[in-house]
């Protein structure tokens, strides 16, 4: 006859089974985080993002303590939102900016803290911001001279939403 | 119709009103599945569930096909990850066979072959049951005892493959990335924590969420096939064996078509 008992275990142990799989699928390989307490929001605006893509990493010394949460466009300057781990403490006068993994490497923002006296609150912006690199246009600058230049590439701008004042290609210049 | 045409002779105006006759018939057919799963799905709010049925039921669909799973999931992460290792060790890539394992299991492998392999298992099963039940009259039976045959009968496997497959998907997914990850460490040679590394990094919740939805719709699939096909078992034992091997035939292809639409849908 029929055992229902052992159905109903044998139905609990792969429910059981198969939730242990799903969870481990879900959050120690698919990376879902379950707790959105742990970090808090910052913004930044940056005149290009470069390849930056959603849930990239943040970094601080080359560690990860965030991931990108949005980049959309704002007054044709990309606004990028950063969700960072509540444990780390970044002074106001915190330098973003878009860094690749090696040369060619995955583009991450990566954040630099100064020597201000006090942090960044939840939801406060970065103000200083430097753009993504993009080495066609540095290898174009080198071959057709940046005597006229002034500034290298990738000096930080002050104040501010990132202002980069150097002319778009290099035959802009006089 | 056409004329004076031999009654065995192809001309081109039988072609196509056999194409025609084909196409409605097709249409007719979608059309009944429709009204039969919207019939079913109905059933659940005016107190159709039956609990013993759709546990054991689950019993069966989940705990059953755990054998199978696991070891077509052991058997496809190996085989991935030794195809893999060889691709990529021309470009001394072969540390990334552990994104290339886990990419392909969460995203396709893992829902479709789960899919297959339950359809060959429990698919054909709920066919052969139900037809069975179908050419023996208890169908009827059933019926004159105004026992709904859908709420007892459909509902349960339904419901049943519903939460089944996306486990079994899972399990599928976790046991394959296992398995190649043991073989390539202790064959292939690769490097175990590059490996679990680069499975974590390349791994997004979209990747294993759509797979599992796959799993979701694939177990729909089965179930409302498997059931349909059932019922409609005309003809004693070979229509009960024509049910069952249409049932298998028909969810593999649309489990098949159905996975390339989600994946350019989702993806």
């Amino acid at each position: 006859m029929f055992d229902y008992k052992r159905a109903e275990i044998a139905a609990g142990a792969f429910l059981v089974m198969g939730l242990a799989a799903l969870a481990y699928l879900s959050l120690s390989i698919g990376g879902l985080k379950l707790r959105s307490r742990d970090s808090y929001r910052l913004r930044a605006r940056f005149s290009n993002v470069g390849d930056l893509k959603l849930r990239a990493p943040v970094k601080v010394a080359g560690v990860t303590i965030g991931s990108v949460e949005t980049i959309r466009l704002a007054d044709y300057y990309a606004e990028v939102e950063l969700a960072v781990d509540r444990s780390v403490q970044l002074p106001t006068d915190t330098i973003a900016s878009i860094a690749t993994a090696g040369l060619l490497g995955e583009a991450h923002v990566s954040l630099s803290p100064g020597a201000a006296d006090r942090n960044l609150a939840a939801g406060a912006r970065i103000t200083r911001t430097e753009p993504a690199l993009n080495v066609a246009d540095l290898l174009g600058r080198y071959a057709f001279g940046n005597a006229n230049q002034g500034a290298p590439a990738g000096a930080p701008d002050s104040g501010s939403p990132d202002s980069e004042r150097r002319p778009a290609s290099p035959r802009e210049n006089r | 119709m056409s004329g004076a045409a031999a009654p065995t002779e192809i001309t081109a105006a039988r072609v196509l009103g056999a194409a025609g006759r084909g196409f409605f018939r097709f249409l007719g057919h979608s059309g009944r599945l429709t009204i039969f799963m919207g019939a079913t799905v109905a059933r659940v709010f005016h107190g159709g569930l039956r609990r013993r049925e759709v546990v054991s039921q689950f019993s069966f669909v989940g705990a059953g096909s755990i054998g199978v799973v696991m070891l077509s999931a052991i058997f496809t992460g190996l085989v991935l990850a030794l195809q893999g290792y060889y691709a990529l060790v021309r470009f001394g890539s072969e540390n990334l066979v552990g994104s290339l394992v886990a990419l392909s299991l969460t995203r396709e492998l893992a829902p479709v072959l789960t899919a297959l392999m339950v359809t060959a298992r429990a698919g054909s099963a709920m066919a052969a049951t139900i037809g069975n039940m179908a050419v023996t009259e208890q169908i009827d039976a059933l019926d004159s005892l105004a026992i709904d045959p859908l709420s007892h009968l459909v509902l349960p496997r339904l419901l049943a493959a519903i939460v089944a497959l996306p486990l079994l998907a899972a399990l599928f997914s976790v046991t394959g990335i296992a398995a190649a990850h043991l073989f390539g460490v202790n064959v292939l040679g690769l490097d175990g924590l590059a490996f679990m590394s680069n499975v974590r990094s390349s791994v997004a919740w979209k990747d294993v969420s759509v797979g599992l939805c796959k799993a979701v719709v694939f177990g729909v699939v089965i179930a409302l096939i498997a059931t349909f096909r059932g019922l409609g078992t005309r003809g004693g034992a070979r229509g009960v064996g024509r049910a069952t091997s249409r049932t298998v035939v028909e969810a593999a292809v649309l489990i098949l078509c159905g996975d390339y639409v989600m994946t350019a849908l989702l993806f």
